[in-house]
């Protein structure tokens, strides 16, 4: 038993550490301290400076230009990167798109995307759930219908996230009707300039636009956009939703939650918070930081394991979790600002009188996050994994 | 990172289990003549007594580690002897607070099993203070007088010696004394939890000023260290009775029927289930932490191990809890081992300082450099 970091490991916290303090530029870290989503525009010099270090993609093999970190690298990675206010890549392309293609895709899918996904020139969004189909993915009704050489697609897709900004969509579609659900599924690119596709926004409870409706009325796809073997998108799909083990990003977001709390009960003392409140509230950050170290710990022992069925239930345990913590410390800083967080975050700036810097997006940030609850498998999902790999039989 | 277990502390793990299961839990000991020092001989014959001692004094030298592997074990099978507060504990309040001669003395026989140590700690009116100078130790020319009380002790029934904590000369100090001293009573009583615990009362108790412990370490940083330490073991104690009752309690409902089914079919019983073991996990990861920071300085060892508690006590009770629940009547029965569960899962929240205590433990000790 170890259960301490590598010197090595350590090093490269420092190394991370330098860099995201000598490279992150101030105004991206501020807005997104304040938890605004930055537009991939915003975001595109900062995408080129981790490229040409190297680090955009810890997730794809080194052959195709991933990093080689093991597992604690990743993770010191993402910890680091959460705590410094740095903002997240394309998610979709770098985290699911990228390890999907490398090892499901073509050589020529490969050749066409890798590199401009690494570059950060391309954005992909994720088509998967439906109106009809959100925990019961399986059950999805878009179809995929070759035609000459081209697949065309009729459906709906919902839930998008940044489908307003990406080039491409991963789009998980049934190529096959005669089989069980799972079977009968594909994957494949689609354009999103394709004619046929129609984004429609939907405004969240947060007031921020991240997600989306896509319709797809006789798009044409091209056959070799289909990745992999036709009928093999289940198991993509498997692979993509399971390779974010260990929800890693929770630990960072949160790491950065506490860290700012103790500052900003400091300065609202200042600004005129009642003093058995701030005790009060110094008390909940205290016992939340508890929570955090062992959901923290929880996340190392999972990526030190690799005992599959136990892997799984912890992973959907540390899922839960995190959703919890997250939405906690989202209600501790409402309570630390109180009336400042009345007027709704707005990215130009802030109207209302006497509102410190730290206040505004704080609502936006905890409305966020109560779809964490709902996505990437619902609290109840997770509980039905738990019990089916470790107590149903 | 790693978390596995060496092969060698898979075999301690392994055995362990089975000895537990065998001769000391809940079950094994219903069954036979429940005896006591017969128990603690073959603990000692196990060589887990010789685990926290020293190799220097015929011990083995282990770890933490290797004690939270035993005590994970003897939570499981709700085992009564005391091996934390009375095997583990001793010998490590004596290999830092003893002098080289002092723990030559004692410690081969403690691992042995033949000298039995209990340790007094604690005062009444003193809430969890390990510093209380209620209990003082007077010069009287060339000897000392031990006057004071200590609550809350276990091993005391069976003691050889205890190890007493006491101020002298204005200052917090440690005594080893022959538990049959002249001027001390015990009051034994039964804790819930199946353990017999004993209150020490000592009106002018000659000591010898070579009884006080006068080694490297002193005797505050001693009792701070070595309290932490089994306050860890302990969680891990904790933890093998949470595992332990999430296991009954899923195997009862898989086959307990009502309304023509199995309890496991109904969702609502399955999620109380994955709930329980989502807090039984993140508490574990807490024990691994403080762990970690065993050897770290005395504030982040002592913040790590206060937090530890906390989050291991909420988590028993709620674990220990609904596990009595999910078993509807039978769980509040003593016939059957799960509300075993919960009363230690009681008692060990008050043994070496409660949640509440730790917490502002924890919280004082953010502030300081």
């Amino acid at each position: 038993m170890d259960l301490t970091f590598k010197p090595e490991d350590e090093s490269f916290r420092e190394e991370v550490q330098a860099f995201l303090r000598d490279e992150l530029p101030a105004n991206l870290a501020a807005k997104e301290a304040q938890g605004f989503h930055l537009h991939r525009h915003e975001i595109s010099d900062w995408h080129r400076k981790l490229w040409q270090k190297g680090w955009v993609a810890p997730n794809w093999p080194s052959e195709f230009g991933g990093t080689g970190w093991t597992p604690i690298q990743k993770y010191i990675f993402e910890l680091e990167y959460g705590i410094a206010n740095a903002p997240e890549l394309s998610l979709i392309a770098l985290s699911m798109v990228g390890p999907v293609l490398c090892r499901f895709g073509s050589q020529a899918l490969k050749d066409r995307f890798l590199e401009p996904m690494l570059r950060g020139d391309l954005w992909f969004c994720q088509g998967f759930s439906e109106p009809s189909a959100g925990s019961d993915l399986a059950s999805l009704k878009t179809t995929a219908v070759l035609d000459g050489d081209d697949y065309v697609l009729n459906g709906q897709k919902i839930w998008t996230t940044a489908a307003h900004m990406a080039d491409y969509m991963i789009c998980l579609v049934r190529t096959n009707a005669d089989v069980k659900p799972q079977a009968g599924l594909s994957m494949i690119l689609v354009p999103m300039d394709a004619q046929g596709v129609t984004v429609r926004p939907i405004e969240t409870i947060d007031g921020d636009h991240h997600v989306n409706e896509v319709f797809l009325d006789n798009v044409r796809v091209p056959e070799d956009h289909l990745i992999g073997e036709r009928d093999s998108g289940w198991t993509q799909a498997k692979f993509l939703l399971g390779n974010e083990r260990t929800h890693n990003a929770y630990v960072g977001m949160l790491r950065r939650y506490m860290r700012r709390i103790p500052g900003s009960i400091e300065t609202e003392l200042a600004n005129g918070l009642n003093t058995a409140v701030a005790s009060e509230l110094r008390r909940q950050h205290a016992r939340l930081e508890i929570d955090v170290d062992a959901l923290e710990w929880s996340v190392l022992r999972i990526l030190a394991s690799e005992d599959s069925t136990a892997l799984a239930a912890a992973a959907s345990a540390v899922a839960v979790g995190g959703a919890e913590l997250l939405l906690r410390a989202g209600e501790l800083e409402m309570a630390i600002f109180g009336g400042q967080t009345s007027a709704q975050f707005r990215p130009d700036g802030c109207k209302a009188l006497g509102t410190s810097s730290g206040a505004p997006g704080r609502v936006t940030q905890y409305l966020y996050w109560r779809s964490a609850t709902i996505f990437g498998g619902t609290d109840e999902v997770q509980r039905g994994i738990i019990w089916n790999t470790l107590y149903r039989r | 990172m790693d978390f596995r277990l060496s092969s060698e502390q898979e075999m301690l793990r392994d055995g362990a289990r089975r000895f537990v299961g065998a001769t000391l839990d809940f079950d094994s000991r219903a069954a036979a003549n429940n005896e006591e020092q017969v128990h603690w001989n073959k603990i000692a014959e196990l060589g887990w007594l010789m685990l926290p001692v020293p190799e220097a004094y015929e011990g083995l030298g282990g770890g933490i580690d290797d004690i939270a592997i035993i005590s994970e074990e003897l939570g499981r099978g709700l085992a009564l002897e005391p091996y934390v507060e009375a095997g583990f504990l001793p010998a490590q309040l004596m290999t830092l607070a003893g002098t080289s001669a002092q723990c030559a003395a004692i410690l081969p026989d403690l691992a042995m099993g033949t000298a039995r140590v209990a340790v007094a700690l604690y005062e009444p009116q003193a809430g969890f203070n390990l510093l209380s100078d209620k209990s003082q130790a007077e010069r009287d020319g060339n000897d000392l007088r031990l006057s004071g009380t200590k609550v809350n002790i276990e091993g005391g029934t069976t003691a050889t010696h205890i190890l007493v904590s006491a101020a002298l000369d204005n200052a917090p100090a440690l005594f080893l004394i022959p538990a049959d001293a002249k001027g001390i009573d015990r009051i034994d009583y039964d804790a819930i939890d199946g353990r017999i615990l004993s209150d020490f009362i000592f009106t002018n108790v000659t000591l010898a000023v070579s009884d006080q412990l006068t080694g490297e370490v002193d005797a505050s940083s001693a009792i701070m260290q070595a309290v932490d330490l089994a306050i860890i073991a302990q969680c891990a104690e904790a933890l093998g009775g949470m595992d332990r009752a999430i296991e009954l309690t899923a195997e009862y409902l898989k086959i307990r029927q009502q309304f023509g089914q199995p309890l496991a079919n109904f969702q609502a019983l399955q999620h109380g289930i994955a709930n329980l073991f989502i807090e039984a996990n993140d508490a574990r990861s807490m024990v691994y932490r403080a762990m970690s920071k065993a050897n770290a300085s005395p504030t982040d060892r002592g913040r790590a191990v206060s937090a530890c508690k906390v989050k291991m006590m909420e988590a028993a009770r709620t674990v220990n809890g609904k596990a009595v629940h999910y078993h509807g009547g039978i769980g509040v029965t003593t016939e059957y081992s799960v509300g075993h569960y919960l009363r230690r899962a009681l008692m060990l929240e008050q043994r070496f300082g409660n949640s509440a205590f730790h917490f502002e433990r924890m919280m004082e000790m953010a502030y300081l450099p």
